[in-house]
């Protein structure tokens, strides 16, 4: 019993004591230097630039590219497939030994794929840079 | 602020109106700032807490899911931002003696606290409350002086029950101790000037 008196007697003085404390205050401007925090912690997750196309993606183009532009010169004549190299059961059965045609590109499809490809690679760039120019 | 208006300000800041936060920290600011001067016992230490509390906070606002009260689950955000700072800072941890004090110096100390100017009173009592370790300072202050229940302090703190209440029970224990001992030079400074 005398125990417990001491503690309620103990528990009342503390908060007695404790609710003198004068009331701790922050600084004036307080709230504004938060906000400001915040703001710049928001603008840099804007500003973090995600590219058009990515570096993946630029490597895939360029080796799609260089598959479509270079591959005519490892073949003499200008040959991507020869039929007649490889042995089909299904083209001996339908009698397609004598095939022998290849797949060629003329010279003007080939300056146009390189042509179209330069566009691409330039207007890709500039338009990249426009939209970031005008983003902001 | 009620907790209707409190949920309207969360609402519109989930939505994006950053505004409405400066309310949120209006309304908490000191209260948050009072708990960070108990644990890091700086005041601009306390002021960063508070701050890093704040973002923390807004940051994290979809987290919060309306289990508990937007205050309590502050203040946890608070409690854990004070204990990292001065885990960074390696403050020393003070430690006092226990001694027993009876119930009829508990009362000697009460009327002779009576007899000191209010203002000088606050800052003693503060002076003292800062000689407390931190964990049990902030138990104090939060159990007496922002008057969290027991249920929102074990959710703060992460502490269990028991914990608690013997780090509460020590806690009062060891303040009167140190009131007691910081007394006779208040009371010889108080006379001294009559």
């Amino acid at each position: 019993m005398g125990e417990n008196k001491h503690i309620e007697e103990l528990d009342s003085f503390t908060k007695k004591l404790v609710k003198q404390i004068e009331p701790l205050e922050v600084s004036t401007a307080f709230t504004v230097k938060v906000m400001q925090q915040i703001q710049a912690k928001q603008q840099a997750m804007l500003l973090k630039n995600e590219p058009l196309i990515s570096k993946k993606m630029w490597f895939i183009i360029a080796v799609v590219t260089g598959f479509v532009l270079f591959i005519p010169y490892f073949f003499e004549s200008k040959k991507i497939i020869d039929l007649s190299q490889f042995k089909f059961s299904l083209l001996e059965t339908l009698k397609l030994d004598d095939l022998n045609f290849t797949i060629g590109i003329s010279t003007i499809t080939f300056y146009a794929i390189v042509f179209f490809g330069l566009m691409l690679s330039i207007q890709i760039v500039y338009l990249k840079n426009y939209f970031t120019k005008n983003m902001y | 602020m009620t907790a209707n208006q409190e949920q309207i300000f969360i609402q519109k800041i989930r939505k994006g109106d950053a505004h409405a936060f400066t309310y949120i920290i209006d309304a908490y600011k000191n209260m948050v700032f009072g708990l960070a001067v108990q644990v890091t016992k700086n005041r601009e230490e306390a002021e960063e807490v508070t701050q890093d509390t704040f973002i923390k906070a807004y940051q994290n606002l979809a987290s919060f899911n309306g289990d508990s009260k937007f205050s309590t689950w502050l203040y946890k955000i608070a409690y854990r931002t004070a204990l990292d700072s001065i885990k960074k800072n390696k403050k020393h941890k003070q430690t006092y003696e226990l001694t027993e004090v009876s119930l009829h110096q508990l009362k000697e100390v009460e009327q002779q606290l009576d007899a000191i100017d209010i203002k000088k009173r606050s800052k003693m009592i503060d002076a003292c409350l800062q000689q407390l370790p931190e964990d049990e300072k902030s138990i104090i202050w939060m159990f007496y002086y922002d008057e969290l229940s027991l249920k929102e302090i074990l959710e703060v703190t992460n502490l269990t029950a028991s914990t608690v209440k013997v780090k509460l029970h020590r806690a009062r224990k060891k303040l009167l101790e140190i009131v007691k001992n910081s007394l006779e030079p208040a009371l010889i400074e108080h006379y001294g000037r009559k």
